[in-house]
């Protein structure tokens, strides 16, 4: 039966090479509609490619270092990134102008459109004296300075979403922990120790009122947002370096692979480091979609679900649409 | 007067014989110049027809050559198949110069179906030996372990 | 688990050969052994000698040397110095030097030290000649060895070794393998199967230990420090252990190999390091190269069959076969003299066959699994010494007067295997990194030629052939270099039967049945993804696994079935009747196996479909606020 999956995607579902990038991918996202992809490097720009045919719509060039998150407003105009130069930008999504950048002391790690867009969060790394912080800013006056600022701990944050309503915003930190901040107040809401190492990505299902995060200690978890209990836990033989959840099936995807300092026989293994696809409530891997060079290092599910997307330590893009065998699978139970 | 009227006559006479040779001469002139231009035009046809001519054996040539090279990478890649499904021991049941006659397209369609095809059965005929593998051990152990109490007490 | 630190698991057995001392500590004397014996007024003399001697060497105590008096064998009232004399030194590192030093110096022409630290004495020092031999341990109620045989399913078992675990598994048919047993620090090496998987050998610091029966209770313990490898005898009487450190004998040698009867414990002899002991298919004898000889010794007395080596001059190499207590060796040329093959019989010496070679550089002897066959890889020089090409000769030991076939070979040779049950071998040829695989059958058809050829495979990643244990059926691996890519053969039908790879498979090994195939990628050669995977005998993923820290998978040997051949006709006649009823038992479980994930699935899919139920109702009254 999972034989089945695993050749249908291994072989007949052809991916897009999305060929836009020099250096590794930091992340991959779809806007809302699901219509554009957006793609953050190390090679300090960032793309947005249309999810049909993978062409490249433009290039946001401005960035003097790695690129390392992105987020989009909600009717797709605005685009925010952060970046290892300690700016985060927002760009006009359109015509590619950098409309604002709001100076860090340190790299950015991850930023976020509130709900309604008129307020966004950035983290920034602790480095040198500096703790790591969340910085509120208002974009609707695109003033420079934060609104707020506040330190959120001693572990490196790597992830960071806002939760439903606005209330918390959801942080994933190096040494596993995941933390609620309350961002109004700048107060730890709550913190849960669920992974071992460091959490690499967190996704929420469509409706927020759950999400996957992935880790270094090899597995995926599933999280309830409002209670925080642990829903499921999917296992793996590598470290996750992300996790996304389908709106459309009973799935999850996880993307990662050794560190690619550990990885020194690439050449050789050309083509093998895989998606696997698991199935969310079972907690059972059902497929695995081979084609990347080098460890995987974001996946990204369309918010349609019937594709996804994930970029590579290689410096590739690949999109993928799954084909009617992926639709007309199912585990019976 | 007569005089004067022959010798009118004989003038009149010579300008009409200088005016019909001048007309002659112009028609000669149209005549020759024409002529040559037709020779020229015929020429030019010519030279025109030879090298259509030669332009049409060349496409004759490479299209001879494309077939014998479509024909070679057929006959090839039938032998390919052949070799293929050989090398790992299946006999093939079209034959090479059956196959030589299909298109592409048609061939890698039969290469694929005969390997399916090869496949297929192969893996139910190894079922059934898998199957009387483990059965053949379970059923020798079935007797052996009767045998087993008594090795005990030795 | 057991604490392998604990000095308790090896307590009794140091108890029993320690020589109580009591008092101080003694690692700053040493025992001089060939010191002349001398009536009472010759005492303070010698002890003077002695001790300007050992002062030459290191830092003697002041009255340091004790000479110890005993009686005069051949003056009834008269006594004697004893042969050897006790040394104290100022410190337990001068007493080294002394050793090292004084062991083998000369006092005279008769007289030839022999020195030894007191206290290694003591802990090793049991010359054969004394040796006792243990009290067998206490009475316990033996368990069947054979116990894991008795699984209805026949199913077989392996063992694994990863990180400081030990667990031993019965292979499942589909599925994930069973856990039989498992241990924590169960040892400190490795771990090894006797040949007929009565016994699992553990390793530790002071010497192995044997386990078995269905509760793996302690069966045997065998002191010898830093036990480096063990060799079992084929039917698990005996055992060789090969240690780094060394133990002098009684003949001043330092011996690393100790050859031991399992039953008791007791050891039968010991040898100096050296060229590696060879047993008899049947347990009579053990073998080893000599300098122009093979010794053979019989067992349990440990002594040379006949009381004489087996005479063979500058012998190279040689092989017990399989099924016979038959030796093949070789001898190289000499001055113009051939290289000669010899096979004899033991204990009678008879030769067999010779066969003389020309200008041969080298040999490596192989025997078929049944003793059938015997194959001589012989390469050659050409008479400017210039190239070398090489050939097989092959025996046919069942037919009358041995002939021999030859094999040209036009490629370097990379591997060989006999077919380990049946007339066939396979070798891999070629250079590079594409190889080619052969297989030939010895059944002949006509005289004319011999050796067939039944199959050339061109352009092959493998580099190491597999056999199954059953014949028939063969893996061709790319190990190393070739990424671990899997070829499974049925080399009767000439058939490919699927292919796979491991990524930096190490290690292959056949299951004893012949049913699977396990491949593992061990730590002890890489450090990443390393673990196993099982397939089935046609190339079929049954299980594979990723384990941190994975060394070994190693499958139990299988005892020698009970069975008699007139039963195995009878089972086999019967086979379809066995099979209808398996079948019926293997669908019946199938499909209580599905039905259990099937009702696993079902209830996740419940809970889920509650919960978010729940959590939409939550979500909604939240926007009604």
């Amino acid at each position: 039966l999972f034989d089945l999956l695993l050749v249908a995607h291994g072989q007949a579902m052809r991916p897009l090479l999305l060929q836009g990038h020099s250096r590794p991918l930091t992340k991959v996202r779809y806007n809302r509609e699901g219509d554009l992809i957006f793609t953050t490097a190390k090679d300090k720009v960032a793309n947005v490619w249309f999810s049909h045919n993978g062409e490249r719509l433009g290039t946001y060039n401005g960035h003097n270092g790695s690129i390392w998150c992105l987020d989009t407003t909600y009717d797709s105009a605005r685009l925010l990134t952060g970046s290892a130069d300690s700016t985060a930008k927002l760009w006009d999504v359109e015509t590619g102008g950098e409309l604002a950048s709001f100076t860090q002391k340190t790299a950015v790690r991850a930023v976020g459109f509130a709900l309604g867009d008129r307020t966004a969060f950035t983290v920034t790394d602790a480095l040198m004296g500096n703790p790591a912080q969340l910085h509120i800013y208002d974009i609707t006056s695109q003033t420079p300075a934060a609104v707020r600022s506040f330190n959120v701990g001693d572990s490196k944050v790597i992830c960071a979403c806002w939760g439903p309503l606005n209330q918390y915003i959801y942080a994933g930190h190096e040494n596993g922990d995941i933390t609620l901040w309350d961002w109004q107040n700048g107060t730890l809401a709550r913190t849960i120790k669920e992974h071992t190492n460091a959490i690499t990505d967190m996704q929420f299902a469509g409706d927020k009122t759950y999400f996957i995060t992935s880790s270094k200690d090899k597995t995926a978890k599933l999280f309830d947002t409002k209670s925080l209990d642990r829903l499921k836990t999917y296992q793996t033989e590598r470290p996750v370096n992300s996790a996304s959840i389908s709106n459309l099936k009973e799935h999850v995807i996880l993307g990662g692979g050794q560190e690619a300092s550990m990885v020194t026989t690439t050449s050789a293994r050309a083509g093998k480091f895989e998606v696997l696809i698991y199935h969310k409530v079972f907690e059972d891997e059902i497929g695995r979609v081979k084609g990347h060079f080098g460890p995987i290092n974001t996946v990204c599910f369309s918010p349609d679900g019937r594709g996804f997307t994930s970029g590579g330590e290689d410096g590739y893009v690949r999109l993928h649409h799954f084909d009617k065998d992926y639709f007309e699978f199912e585990i019976d139970f | 007067a007569e005089r004067t009227a022959i010798l009118e006559r004989r003038a009149e006479i010579d300008r009409r014989r200088e005016r019909q040779e001048a007309l002659q001469h112009q028609k000669e002139m149209a005549e020759a110049k024409e002529r040559e231009a037709r020779l020229r035009r015929e020429a030019e046809q010519e030279r025109q027809r030879i090298a259509d001519e030669a332009k049409r054996r060349e496409l004759d040539r490479l299209q001879k050559e494309r077939d014998a090279i479509e024909r070679e990478q057929k006959m090839k890649m039938a032998e390919e198949l052949k070799r293929k499904s050989e090398a790992v021991g299946i006999k093939l049941v079209v034959d090479v110069e059956t196959m030589k006659d299909l298109n592409t397209e048609q061939l890698i369609t039969k290469q694929v179906e005969q390997l399916e095809q090869e496949k297929r059965e192969m893996r139910t005929r190894l079922n059934a030996v898998a199957k009387r593998m483990d059965h053949l051990e379970r059923a020798y152990r079935r007797v052996e372990i009767a045998l087993m109490e008594k090795d005990y007490e030795h | 688990g057991i604490d392998l630190d604990d000095p308790s698991l090896y307590a009794d057995l140091e108890k029993k050969y320690h020589v109580p001392t009591g008092g101080p500590s003694l690692d700053n004397v040493i025992v001089v052994d060939n010191v002349p014996r001398v009536p009472g007024e010759k005492e303070d003399k010698l002890k003077n000698v002695l001790r300007k001697t050992f002062k030459t060497m290191s830092a003697v105590k002041e009255n340091g040397v004790h000479l110890v008096r005993g009686p005069d064998p051949e003056n009834p009232a008269g006594t004697l110095t004893r042969s050897y004399a006790f040394v104290e030194f100022e410190t337990a590192k001068d007493a080294q030097v002394a050793v090292a030093k004084g062991d083998g110096y000369r006092l005279d022409k008769t007289h030839v030290f022999a020195c030894n630290l007191f206290n290694e004495i003591e802990q090793y020092g049991k010359p054969p000649g004394e040796f006792k031999a243990p009290e067998p341990e206490a009475y316990q109620e033996r368990e069947y060895l054979k116990s894991w045989m008795m699984d209805t399913m026949a199913r077989d078992q392996f063992v694994v070794r990863h990180s400081d675990e030990t667990e031993v598994y019965y292979a499942n048919k589909t599925d994930e393998p069973e856990k039989a047993c498992a241990r924590n620090r169960w040892t400190e090496k490795y771990v090894q199967w006797s040949p007929r998987g009565s016994y699992m050998t553990t390793f530790h610091r002071p010497g192995i230990a044997i386990w078995g029966g269905v509760s793996w209770m302690r069966l045997r313990r065998i002191a010898h420090e830093n036990v480096r490898m063990i060799l079992w005898s084929p039917e698990e009487k005996y055992v060789i252990t090969v240690s780094h450190d060394a133990v002098k004998a009684d003949d001043g040698e330092m011996h690393n190999i100790c050859v031991w009867d399992v039953n008791t414990g007791a050891m039968l002899k010991s040898f100096p390091a050296g060229k590696a002991f060879k047993w008899s298919h049947d347990d009579k004898y053990v073998a080893r190269q000599g300098p122009n000889c093979i010794n053979v010794f019989e067992l349990p007395s440990m002594k040379l069959v006949d009381q004489k080596p087996l005479v063979a001059d500058d012998v190279k190499d040689f092989e017990w076969s399989p099924t016979e207590n038959t030796i093949a060796y070789w001898i190289p040329e000499v001055g113009n003299s051939p290289a000669r093959v010899m096979i004899v019989d033991m204990p009678s010496r008879a030769i067999k066959r010779t066969k003389n070679l020309f200008n041969v550089h080298d040999c490596k002897l192989h025997w078929q699994g049944e003793g059938d066959f015997l194959a001589i890889k012989v390469d050659r020089t050409t008479k400017t010494k210039k190239t070398t090409f090489a050939s097989f000769e092959l025996f046919r030991i069942r037919e009358k007067e041995i002939p021999v076939d030859v094999l040209d070979l036009k490629d370097p040779l990379v591997a060989f295997a006999w077919e380990p049950q049946g007339d066939k071998f396979a070798i891999i040829h070629g250079e590079g990194n594409t190889l080619n695989v052969s297989f030939y059958t010895m059944d002949s058809e006509k005289r004319s030629a011999p050796v067939r050829l039944l199959k050339l495979l061109e352009r092959k990643t493998a580099n190491r052939l597999f056999w199954s244990p059953k014949g028939q059926y063969i893996v061709l691996a790319g190990l190393k270099g070739s990424n671990g890519s899997l070829e499974f053969w049925n080399v009767r039908d000439l058939e490919q039967m699927g292919v796979g790879e491991h990524y930096q498979c190490t290690d292959v090994e056949w299951d004893p049945s012949g049913r699977y195939v396990a491949t593992s990628v061990s730590y002890w050669q890489t450090t990443m993804e390393t673990g196993y995977k099982l397939w089935d005998f046609r190339g079929r993923l049954v299980f594979e696994k990723q384990i941190e820290r994975f060394y070994s998978l190693s499958w139990r040997p299988r005892p020698r079935t009970l069975l008699s051949k007139e039963q195995i006709k009878e089972v086999r006649k019967n086979l379809k009747e066995y099979s209808a009823e398996f079948s019926r038992m293997d669908d019946l479980r199938e499909n209580k196996a599905s039905r259990v994930i099937f009702e696993r699935r079902r209830q996740l899919m419940e809970e889920w479909e509650a919960y978010r139920t729940q959590r939409i109702d939550d979500h909604y009254d939240e926007h009604d606020e």
